[in-house]
């Protein structure tokens, strides 16, 4: 079999078995098709958590699991509230993809690039070689350089290519993380055409083709050559603005859902934003509290993979060398460390913070009753999850034991792309607000939706969405 | 029903107060100082064009095959890695313990570590206690494609 083939069928291997569920959740097969990677991924990582737990070889996990779920798509299709998503047509699916194919050509370079080999690759090959070649080399002190305790999507996704399309192609591996990549980011437009609905169509397309193009950030290298920055990034980012700008965010929370699940088992420090967002998600949500216990599932998704690497030994590079008794007690040591950080940060995202910062508060200030027309959640929501982004990446620097310039060298301009994602989402969807001027697309969506005065006791999804958007003006 | 500010109690008209979202504009006249909307405009172009930067880098970038000063030497590292694994799943047996001296580097040490997993083929920081070392020798590439060559040296 040749590199070209292997490499074809490895990506639509991975788009195809993950289409039923995608089109169960979002019940269209366009739509279900951009899902259908992250679905994947998410069941090669289960995948590969069962077969660590539980033993045998992945190809017979996760073709199990896949079959299962082609097995039952039919009763679900039956039993789940047929909801078809919003912004299913052509023309969507092309404005959120045909805009993502040029910086993508990236795929076709040399698979050369670093961490993608050191740690995604690498898991790769030991999760292909079954349970116990795995578990011999999750523990083993000469793999602690690759953090075998980094959750296993991406690397789960890449063995399971491998288990069928047999060889540990390069490219293989190269073309099926960018796979991922692209739908994460694809996702991601979709948030932001869904949350800006209610505009006029060009300018919610336009909106998302922005934000989606924001991914490559000040790491073009990283979408299509093998890193996971890109992926959990843009599924974070997604997740957060359909559970903190849509006025109804438990209303079909199952995207939100499964992006911030990809995230919570892709990287660590996804894992620890993942339960940032549950929990600002969960006061956004305060008042509807009985139903917001969804939007914590996918942290407990982390937490059993966290479990089980643990107990297979998996050393993790934070926890293993740092000592945060040295943080806590101010350690000179640890707090001279702290300048290169933020200085390092702001010279990779700091204009583009700033400047969106700018159009946050001049928009708080002067469009604020344009924006709540367009259905669009506070914008507040959003900074503090990029400020508890900001605590916890610095922290990150400030107690590892690597020589900081060196640490910061060689990733802040993959770990600060949230930021720039954050940042690009809220001055978007401010211009959105400025282009439109609070007129929106047709006067029967909008009576119907925004117009929420239900006296009497209603239904909790009305009532709670009504309370939201009231209670954050 | 009359405009009010968001959150603003309202009569439901049953006698009992509720709140409600701001009524939309619909088509009719846009809410906002024209001013205050063309800065916003303008200042949330200079974030998309600020965070576009990278996108367009990686086009170019995809269209041109690669940055221009890495296209060569990425080439022909992806060669030698090609190179150096199929030399070591050939000259390694499944299984064996191998050592790799520190002069191959950071960069060799873990891309056999890597191609090491891939045939079941464990690394020890002890050379004593590994069935091979393995050393990283240059070569003519007509030799051995990218001019590098494995050599493992069975110890035991």
């Amino acid at each position: 079999m040749t590199a070209v083939v292997a490499t074809l069928g490895a990506v639509l291997l991975v788009v195809v078995a993950g289409l039923p569920i995608g089109y169960v959740l979002l019940r269209d097969v366009r739509l279900g098709l951009l899902v259908a990677p992250i679905v994947t991924g998410l069941t090669a990582a289960v995948a590969v958590i069962l077969m660590l737990v539980a033993g045998g070889s992945l190809r017979w996990w996760l073709g199990g699991l896949l079959i299962a779920q082609w097995a039952a798509t039919p009763v679900l299709l039956r039993t789940v509230a047929p909801v078809r998503a919003p912004h299913a047509s052509w023309a969507d699916l092309l404005w959120l993809t045909v805009p993502l194919i040029p910086p993508f050509l990236t795929a076709f370079l040399p698979p050369t690039e670093w961490d993608a080999h050191s740690i995604w690759w690498l898991h790769a090959a030991y999760f292909t070689r079954g349970a116990t070649m795995a578990r011999q080399y999750i523990g083993h002190p000469s793999i602690n350089i690759s953090h075998p305790d980094y959750p296993p999507l991406l690397s789960a996704t890449v063995a399971g290519a491998w288990s069928v399309f047999r060889g540990y192609g390069l490219y293989v591996a190269q073309f099926v993380s960018a796979t991922l990549s692209f739908s994460a980011i694809a996702m991601l437009g979709y948030a932001v055409r869904v949350v800006t609905g209610r505009a006029p169509v060009i300018v919610s397309r336009l909106a998302a083709v922005c934000v989606a193009l924001a991914a490559w950030g000040a790491a073009p290298f990283a979408a299509a050559k093998g890193y996971a920055d890109p992926l959990w990034s843009a599924a974070f980012v997604a997740a957060a603005l359909l559970l903190l700008f849509r006025p109804d965010p438990l209303r079909r929370p199952g995207l939100a859902v499964l992006l911030l699940t990809a995230v919570a088992l892709t990287k660590n420090e996804g894992f620890v934003m993942a339960a940032v967002l549950a929990a600002i998600a969960t006061v956004r949500m305060r008042h509807v509290l009985g139903r917001a216990w969804v939007v914590w599932l996918p942290v407990g998704g982390g937490l059993v993979w966290s479990a089980v690497a643990r107990h297979l030994g998996a050393k993790s590079d934070i926890a293993a060398e740092v000592d945060f008794g040295s943080l806590l007690r101010g350690s000179s040591q640890i707090y001279d460390r702290l300048s290169p950080t933020l200085s390092a940060i702001w010279a990779t995202v700091g204009a583009i913070v700033a400047v969106s910062m700018a159009t946050a508060v001049i928009g708080g200030i002067t469009l604020r009753r344009p924006r709540r027309a367009l259905g669009l959640g506070g914008d507040l929501w959003l900074w503090s999850v990029a400020l508890a982004y900001l605590a916890i990446l610095s922290a990150t620097y400030l107690v590892s034991t690597n020589e900081i310039h060196w640490y910061l060298n060689t990733s802040v301009a993959r770990v600060t792309l949230p930021f720039a994602l954050m940042a690009a989402a809220s001055a978007v969807c401010w211009g959105v607000a400025a282009v439109t001027g609070g007129r929106i697309r047709g006067r029967a969506t909008s009576a119907a939706a925004i117009e929420t005065t239900s006296a009497t006791p209603s239904p909790a999804p009305t009532s709670g969405t009504a309370e939201i958007g009231a209670r954050e003006g | 029903m009359e405009r009010g500010r968001m959150g603003d109690p309202v009569s439901a008209g049953s006698g009992e107060t509720v709140r409600r979202w701001p009524r939309p504009s619909g088509r009719g006249r846009a809410a906002g100082h024209p001013i205050a909307r063309i800065v916003l405009l303008l200042l949330a172009l200079a974030v998309v064009s600020l965070t576009g930067a990278g996108a367009v880098n990686a086009s170019m970038q995809g269209v041109r095959g690669g940055d221009p000063s890495r296209i060569g030497s990425d080439r022909l590292f992806k060669t030698q890695m090609e190179t150096v694994r199929r030399q070591l799943s050939v000259q390694v047996p499944p299984r064996s313990t191998v050592f790799l001296g520190g002069s191959a580097g950071d960069l060799w040490y873990q891309r056999i570590l890597e191609f090491a997993v891939m045939y079941d083929i464990i690394v020890v920081s002890d050379e004593s206690s590994a069935d091979f070392s393995l050393s990283l020798v240059r070569e003519a590439a007509a030799a051995s494609p990218g001019g590098l060559r494995l050599v493992a040296t069975r110890n035991r």
